[in-house]
């Protein structure tokens, strides 16, 4: 009976129960978005059985701790002496190769450890995984494939295992196949062994390995880091006599948490979300609590009859349970609906700052359909008791001081202040992301990214081999119509390459600056500006004068000026005379600072790392003038280079916005939650003055007898309500900006916000507050006053 | 004989639900004249509060005149029935009804806040007020901090903050213990004393009997009117 006498007034009063209803819907659809999203991540980021137990082993400088390095394989070795701790460690490098030989595809190769694998507790479901004899030195080279590449690239062919196929032109035997749950977030395609010569495996002075290991059942992170504290003390050791001290008090390794490392700075975000979802649930069920008393108080007159004619309070109560189970379980409804509808761009956003991963077809799962189903009418419940006349919420919204009337009340002032606040600062923190992302395109980057196309390939071959074929491809794509200039190097700026290299100066300091290698015609086609100086020129050959190219902020920090040309660096203990300073170049993205950088000709690089040979070729005409056609491309590849696949090519432009994933995602995120908060704060406003005015209805009378005209009281609810949100406006703006703060430490070097942002955000606040407090002011105007004081 | 300052002539209000219409006053007439102290008495439901509501342009009257200083003040629209209970009405009610969040203070220049009054000429009004009823000590304590005698005391010095031509009492003695139901009513007595004019609706026989007049209601006619030591039927 209970439930079909709601359901009646569901109907006959929507002006209460369906704010209510649309609130738990956004109370209980945020929830389940952030579980069925949180499942989704952790479940295509890395599919490996107990990832929780996986950890990630990096190197560091203890004044940088949070710039995690990549060990060397003797590094590896050193970590690998710690079987109390880690049950196994094994080590990747992720790469691109080619695979095929006559139309050779672009895929993504992760070169691996023998044991790589059993850390992963992952088994093929075709063939094997990798064996010891197999990342012997000299052995046959063989290669797993993953579930996707073998559908791609083998039309899921059973009979796949055995066959040779050609990566990088050397021939290896399929050995197996990848179960289809397994994926890595970067999205590799190909796996196979290292093979490393005894002499590479001993090797501390290539750094570039991803060494992931499993920690022992009941082992815990803490001892997980006083074994990377041996593994330093033993670099110290071995290194103490040709290194020096003070770099070597710099050397630190650590671990951390394998999930944090594949996600990056997304998870961050994906944890700050996750709060921000929590406090989405808690201020929708307050708010609907709130609107429920305001029907409860109307309500009173009935309960009390019910209660007259021998209604026991359980009964009652139950009523009262039945009627918010009721609503909790629309409310869920809708808010799965609402998930539903919001899966779908979620998975784009995702896809900015995740883009190795597959954020298709992100759906809500049974376990997460089920679970809002119960935390629905259980919400609405505890509403619905919460919301009833008498409870605690009442007597906060009345301001019960008996005797006298019931006023406006602190404890109303407060209630309705810390959701403005919360509205405001979440506002703030989405206008000043906005705002900072849009500075951050427009920042100086030291290159002039407009006009400029890029593309990678990996040759394997010597480099005075490497910097001929960089030369003449840049010369081929110089001859391409509309292309003005066109360079390469063995790293594009934000294309995540780090090299770090010691830097010994005469007076005894030691720098850490970012090494490259270039070709002329790359400072050009980069657009890097040359502020003193020279560029590389085809004369700076491996036989000729070693020469380099410094960026502004590290000849301050080398020689604390910046009239540095002709002086001369040394650079892994051989002087390179500096022939041309360039502006300062924001390698690591516009979000990170400037590192102190410095570019050798590709023909003197031999010091240097090459993995990629990437090129930059730069368009003439307007700024929307697109680059050569991929066609034109691979015609060049194919004459000066081939077998090597097209990977890559991309504008500088795209590369760039890449580099703002995870800020573009926040933003996404942020505006979302800034639009639902401040839509919260408005349901919050109208669910608390509804109930306020209902409970003051009275004193609502008592004023109109005294003269106060409709005009009068509708005045005095909306200035009450203005005035709150102008204080939680101005609290909401300080407190935005602490948690604003808290997201340039999270999302890097992010500019300050202006001044008029605050001033926006108080005014939308305090507009959208004044709009969703009219109705309950008009109520208020509308109070028949001898009504109200019969009621009295 | 002067003009009365209130006129009530063939005065009926219904109230309609869906289906029943429930008569609460039917052809009620009734003057009263300045200075005067009447009290209208009569049994639950026989209209008083309706009559009161009437009488203090709360409620309006479903036909008949009402004059209120030689004025019609009925089909008026309610921002100037407003205006007019602000300046001409004074209203004092059995439970107060003072204002919780607000001191004794400004409960009593609440209406003249209303009236757009500067502050300072509030301000004097507001604290005479309150000395006339023995309670300017407590401007700044708030109704939670008064006794029930005290808080009537606050809520008379409201209803003659405004100087108005009338003060409606609603059983203001009802919510009282007899010592400071007697305190509040010599407080009236000496008001009344003074020039106001009081009309006061009370079960009380005591206290009615310090009216001038008493207007007895039964189902919502007036069917017999006393004077103070001389009763005469209508």
């Amino acid at each position: 009976m209970h439930v079909r006498t709601f359901l009646k007034s569901l109907f006959r009063e929507p002006r209460t129960l369906v704010p209510a209803v649309a609130l738990l819907a956004l109370g209980v659809g945020g929830f389940a978005w952030m579980l069925a999203l949180h499942r989704s991540v952790m479940e295509r980021s890395f599919s490996a059985p107990r990832p929780d137990r996986l950890v990630s082993l990096w190197n560091a400088r203890v004044s940088e701790p949070q710039r995690h390095g990549t060990p060397s394989p003797g590094d590896l070795q050193l970590m690998r002496g710690f079987p109390g701790v880690f049950s196994g460690v094994a080590a990747y490098f992720p790469r691109h190769a080619a695979l095929g030989r006559e139309i050779p595809a672009n895929v993504a190769l992760d070169e691996v450890t023998g044991d790589y694998f059993n850390v992963l507790q992952v088994r093929p479901v075709l063939g094997r995984a990798f064996s010891a004899a197999d990342d012997a030195p000299g052995a046959p080279a063989t290669v797993l494939l993953s579930h996707r590449a073998w559908q791609e690239h083998f039309g899921a062919d059973p009979s796949v295992l055995g066959r040779q196929v050609a990566l990088d032109g050397e021939p290896a035997e399929v050995i197996g196949v990848l179960p289809k749950a397994f994926h890595t977030a970067h999205g590799t395609d190909l796996f196979r062994p290292f093979r490393w010569s005894d002499a590479k495996r001993q090797n501390h002075q290539g750094h570039f390995l991803r060494v992931v290991a499993r920690l022992q059942d009941g082992a815990t992170l803490a001892q997980g880091q006083a074994a990377m504290d041996q593994v330093a003390a033993r670099i110290k050791e071995l290194f103490a006599a040709e290194v020096p001290k003070e770099w070597l008090d710099q050397v630190r390794y650590g671990l951390n948490p394998l999930v944090d490392d594949v996600l990056g700075q997304g998870l961050q975000v994906l944890r700050l979300l996750r709060w921000a979802t929590f406090l989405v649930l808690v201020l929708a069920a307050y708010n609907a609590a709130a609107l429920l008393l305001a029907r409860g108080l109307g309500r009173r007159a009935e309960m009390a009859v019910r209660s007259a004619l021998g209604a026991a309070p359980e009964s009652l109560r139950r009523q009262l349970l039945a009627e918010g189970a009721i609503l909790g379980l629309l409310g869920a409804g809708a808010g799965l609906g609402l998930a539903w509808l919001c899966l779908p761009p979620t998975g784009r956003a995702l896809s900015w700052s995740f883009p190795g991963l597959s954020w298709e077809g992100l759906a809500l799962d049974g376990p997460v359909v089920v679970l809002a189903l119960l935390l629905g009418p259980a919400l609405g419940a505890l509403c619905a008791l919460a919301g009833q006349p008498g409870s605690r919420l009442s007597d906060l919204l009345r301001g019960v001081r008996q005797p006298g009337l019931a006023g406006p009340g602190r404890a109303r002032r407060i209630l309705v202040s810390a959701q403005l606040l919360v509205g405001a600062s979440l506002l703030l923190g989405a206008f000043s992301l906005r705002h900072s992302l849009t500075q951050l395109l427009k920042a100086d980057l030291g290159l002039d990214a407009a006009q400029v196309w890029t593309f990678r390939l990996q040759p394997r071959m010597k480099l005075a081999e490497r910097s001929r074929l960089a030369q003449e491809l840049a010369q081929r794509l110089r001859a391409l119509p509309g292309v003005v200039a066109a360079g390469a190097t063995n790293g594009l700026p934000m294309s995540g390459l780090r090299s770090d290299l010691n830097l010994p100066l005469a007076d005894g300091r030691h720098l850490s600056p970012q090494a490259r290698a270039l070709t002329p015609g790359l400072v050009r086609a980069l657009g890097f500006h040359l502020l003193r100086g020279r560029d590389v020129a085809a004369t700076d050959t491996a036989a000729s004068e070693k020469v380099v190219l410094v960026s502004r902020n590290l000849a301050l920090e080398a020689f604390n000026t910046e009239d540095v040309v002709g002086r001369s660096l040394p650079i892994l203990g051989e002087p390179f005379t500096i022939v041309g300073v360039l502006a300062d170049l924001r390698e690591f993205g516009p979000a990170q600072a400037a590192p102190p950088i410095f570019f050798l000709p590709m023909a003197q690089s031999e010091a240097l790392w090459h993995e990629d040979l990437c090129l930059a070729l730069r368009v003439a005409g307007p700024v929307s003038s697109l680059g050569p056609s991929p066609a034109q491309i691979q015609a060049v590849l194919r004459e000066a280079a081939p077998g090597q696949p097209l990977a890559k090519y991309q504008s500088m432009e795209a590369l760039l916005q890449a580099q703002l994933g995870p800020q573009r995602m926040a933003l996404a995120f942020m505006g979302a939650f800034a639009a639902l908060a401040l839509l919260l704060a408005a349901g919050g406003v109208f669910g608390i003055m509804s109930a306020a005015v209902a409970a003051r209805r009275t004193e609502f009378g008592v004023r109109a007898a005294l003269g106060a005209t409709p005009f009068d009281l509708l005045g005095q609810v909306l200035r009450e309500t203005l005035r709150l949100a102008l204080v939680a406006g101005l609290a909401g703006w300080a407190l935005g900006l602490g948690l604003e703060r808290l997201g340039r430490a999270t999302l890097g070097a992010l500019p300050e916000p202006p001044l008029h942002l605050g001033l926006l955000v108080v005014a939308s606040l305090s507009f959208a507050a004044a709009l969703a407090a009219l109705l309950p002011a008009l109520r208020a105007a509308r109070i028949p006053p001898a009504e109200a004081l019969r009621e009295s | 004989m002067s003009e009365p300052l209130i006129r009530l002539e063939s005065i009926k209000k219904v109230f309609t639900t869906d289906e029943v219409e429930t008569h609460a006053l039917a052809e009620v007439h009734l003057d009263i004249r300045e200075g005067e102290f009447v009290s209208i008495a009569g049994p639950s439901g026989c209209g008083k509060s309706t009559l009161l509501s009437i009488l203090g342009l709360l409620d309006t009257p479903t036909s008949g005149t009402y004059m209120l200083n030689k004025k019609p003040a009925s089909g008026l629209k309610l921002a100037d029935r407003a205006r007019i209970r602000n300046r001409e009405i004074g209203f004092i009610f059995q439970s107060f009804n003072l204002i919780g969040d607000l001191t004794v203070f400004e409960n009593v220049e609440l209406p003249l806040v209303y009236r757009g009054m500067p502050a300072a000429e509030r301000r004097n009004r507001a604290l005479n007020v309150l000395e006339d009823v023995g309670m300017s000590h407590r401007a700044r304590h708030l109704p939670s901090q008064l006794s029930g005698g005290q808080q009537q005391r606050v809520a008379v010095a409201r209803a003659l903050a405004g100087k108005p031509s009338i003060l409606l009492a609603d059983e203001p003695t009802g919510n009282l213990d007899s010592a400071n139901g007697e305190s509040v009513m010599e407080l009236l007595k000496e008001l009344h004393r003074r020039g106001s004019t009081i009309c006061m609706v009370t079960h009380d026989t005591r206290f009615a009997g310090a009216a001038d007049r008493t207007v007895h209601l039964f189902d919502g006619r007036i069917v017999s009117e006393e004077e103070a030591r001389k009763q005469h039927t209508a």
